[in-house]
């Protein structure tokens, strides 16, 4: 899944700087917790309880921050949804630039949070 | 030598010409003419006489509760009957195939062959959407009528020596029956099913050490999987699961007669020993038959008056794709409540998962349940001390504690299965989800407390006020003999 959001206020993991060209940002659009599709986007309405845009599964609520690289903010999953790093190359075509920062997916025994890619990175 | 073979003799016929027997059967014109004598020509080819003597013989007893089985036999028939229908017209192929059928919001979108089929079922078929409604209804009654029997079984204690094995068999059959009704509308393929899948897939895939390996070999390839996928389903659905069940069926009901069905002690004429009930023929064979005919039609009537699972309104399934308020059928609403109620906790070493989350609500859950159901009988006798055959139904507030654990243990159910449709509790009374989520959280495991305490009184309340009664009972014949003594001795005086 792929957004554009506000790029001011993007507070991504260390070592994701340069993944999200101009506010734009591509997630793993598997749930972490079971697998079904991350759906639904909130966009909010009512400020006081709902802060800020989030993706969420509609299987069982589990919310992901696109802000600060696919972190849960509330429900069931385990692990933040796996996000692409993204450039625009010289002639303005959106890239991806690597590999998914995790494994896609629900978890299964040895799912790794973390493939080397991200330790190369760091 | 040790003499191996045996010998006995051929018997003439089962028992139609034993002595003592009616001579409407012993004088029949001619033995050899099946439309003479129908019934001794059958019996002198099968022997079956003294069978079919015992069991029209086999007393049933009056109490209405004990048709809830008999309910789930029959919404099982009729499961096979509209299920061999649909069969005949469904497609379990996952290639691609564009439809261009007689439902138009649907025209020219990309679909799988099997979803096409089951929409044409649905829309283009004669009596196609009759039998497919009516086949899901009764997937419906049939688990909800397990679970009515189920309870009942529990209430009663019916599931003590010398029943724990029909108690297991069952289990097993209920517990089959989910995964039955789960793969049969999974196979339609449509959104909403195809994220049941997905989280089905994702719950084994937990499962420690083994999850990976064993849904890679049931999916044939990381979800949504490959063709061989959806032929397994289909098998298993149609064929497997089905004649599992019908074997299950055929134990069960083979071990209810050998150790005859319990009975509440309705009047002094029933004891442990002796059995009151109404013969399999003539009085519970047309009340049965009654009953089936009566679920027949309350199945059909439903089917086509109710509306269930509109399938072509939820679109193809792609594994991208998702839609709000979805909810599985009903017997499967407690585990997707587990899975929604369970706090996010993964057992992780380091950035390893050794146990991912699903696995708390969507296996281990109903691991634990299946568990306590199944040595419930062997923990009450130890809990107990009773080792005792038990041929009388207990009422429920014979045994409070039995009573109150088995109500406490359905309230943790149906706490968890209320979850399940947080998202519809927010529409329809506005609390949000993730204040439901807290209360809910906390109500799962003091409710049940609450519930236990409350059952237990009211238990004991009952079989106080009742032994009052029977006190009162005799005090009152007590006076009722002294006034008469009174009488007798001054009118003698």
């Amino acid at each position: 899944v792929v957004l554009h959001l506000d790029a001011r206020e993007l507070k991504m993991p260390p070592g994701r700087s340069g993944w999200t060209p101009r506010g734009i940002v591509a997630y793993s659009k598997i749930c972490t917790h079971a697998g079904c599709a991350v759906a639904l986007f909130r966009k909010p309405t009512f400020p006081t309880v709902e802060p800020q845009e989030a993706l969420i599964c509609p299987c069982h609520y589990s919310t992901f921050n696109p802000f600060t690289g696919g972190t849960v903010t509330f429900g069931p999953a385990g692990r933040p949804l796996p996000q692409l790093p993204l450039e625009i190359d010289a002639a303005g075509h959106l890239r991806a630039a690597g590999n998914f920062s995790g494994r896609v997916g629900p978890g299964w025994w040895n799912v790794r949070e973390q493939p080397t890619f991200r330790k190369r990175a760091v | 030598m040790v003499e191996r073979t045996g010998a006995a003799d051929i018997p003439e016929a089962g028992g139609m010409s034993e002595p003592g027997d009616s001579p409407r059967f012993t004088q029949s014109p001619d033995p050899t003419d099946p439309f003479a004598d129908p019934v001794r020509f059958i019996d002198e080819r099968t022997a079956s006489a003294p069978l079919l003597r015992t069991a029209m013989g086999y007393l049933f007893p009056e109490h209405w509760s004990f048709l809830l089985g008999e309910v789930a036999l029959y919404a099982f028939i009729v499961l096979i009957a509209t299920g061999t229908y649909l069969a005949l017209f469904f497609d379990p192929s996952t290639a691609k195939t564009v439809y261009h059928g007689s439902y138009a919001p649907l025209d020219g979108q990309t679909m799988s062959n099997a979803y096409k089929s089951v929409v044409n079922i649905s829309l283009s078929y004669k009596a196609g959407l009759l039998l497919r409604q009516t086949h899901h209804w009764a997937a419906d009654v049939f688990v909800a009528s397990i679970v009515m029997h189920l309870m009942r079984v529990f209430f009663t204690g019916a599931f003590r020596k010398p029943r724990e094995l029909t108690w297991i068999v069952g289990l097993m059959l209920l517990f089959t029956a989910f995964l039955e009704g789960y793969l049969g509308y999974s196979l339609v393929d449509d959104l909403l099913s195809g994220m049941g899948i997905a989280i089905g897939y994702g719950v084994g895939l937990s499962i420690p050490i083994v999850g990976g390996p064993l849904m890679l070999g049931i999916f044939g390839a990381p979800f949504p999987g490959n063709h061989d996928f959806w032929s397994r389903m289909f098998i298993m659905h149609v064929f497997l699961l089905p004649a599992l069940l019908a074997t299950l069926i055929g134990v069960h009901l083979a071990l209810v007669m050998a150790r005859h069905h319990t009975q509440f002690k309705e009047s002094e004429r029933t004891t442990n020993k002796r059995i009151v009930g109404l013969p399999l023929f003539p009085a519970q064979t047309f009340r049965s038959l009654a009953l089936m005919l009566f679920v027949v039609g309350i199945l059909f009537l439903l089917g086509g008056l109710v509306q269930i699972n509109p399938i072509w309104q939820w679109g193809p399934f792609e594994p991208w794709q998702g839609t709000n308020g979805a909810q599985p059928d009903w017997y499967l609403g407690w585990l997707i409540g587990a899975l929604r109620l369970m706090p996010a906790f993964d057992v992780t070493i380091g950035h390893y998962t050794l146990i991912p989350n699903p696995f708390w609500g969507g296996v281990l859950l109903p691991m634990f349940v299946l568990g306590v159901l199944m040595t419930f009988p062997w923990v009450e006798r130890f809990l107990t001390g009773d080792r005792a055959v038990h041929n009388l139904a207990d009422r429920p507030r014979e045994h409070p504690f039995r009573t109150a654990f088995g109500l406490s243990v359905l309230t943790f159910i149906f706490i968890i299965f209320s979850f399940g449709a947080a998202d519809r509790l927010y529409v329809l009374l506005g609390i949000s989800y993730q204040a439901q989520l807290t209360v809910f959280r906390i109500a799962v495991f003091v409710a049940p407390m609450i519930v236990f305490a409350i059952a237990h009184r009211i238990c004991r309340e009952l079989q106080i006020a009742e032994s009052l009664d029977r006190a009162h009972e005799q005090v009152a014949q007590l006076n009722v003999e002294a006034h008469e003594m009174q009488a007798e001795s001054s009118s003698g005086g």
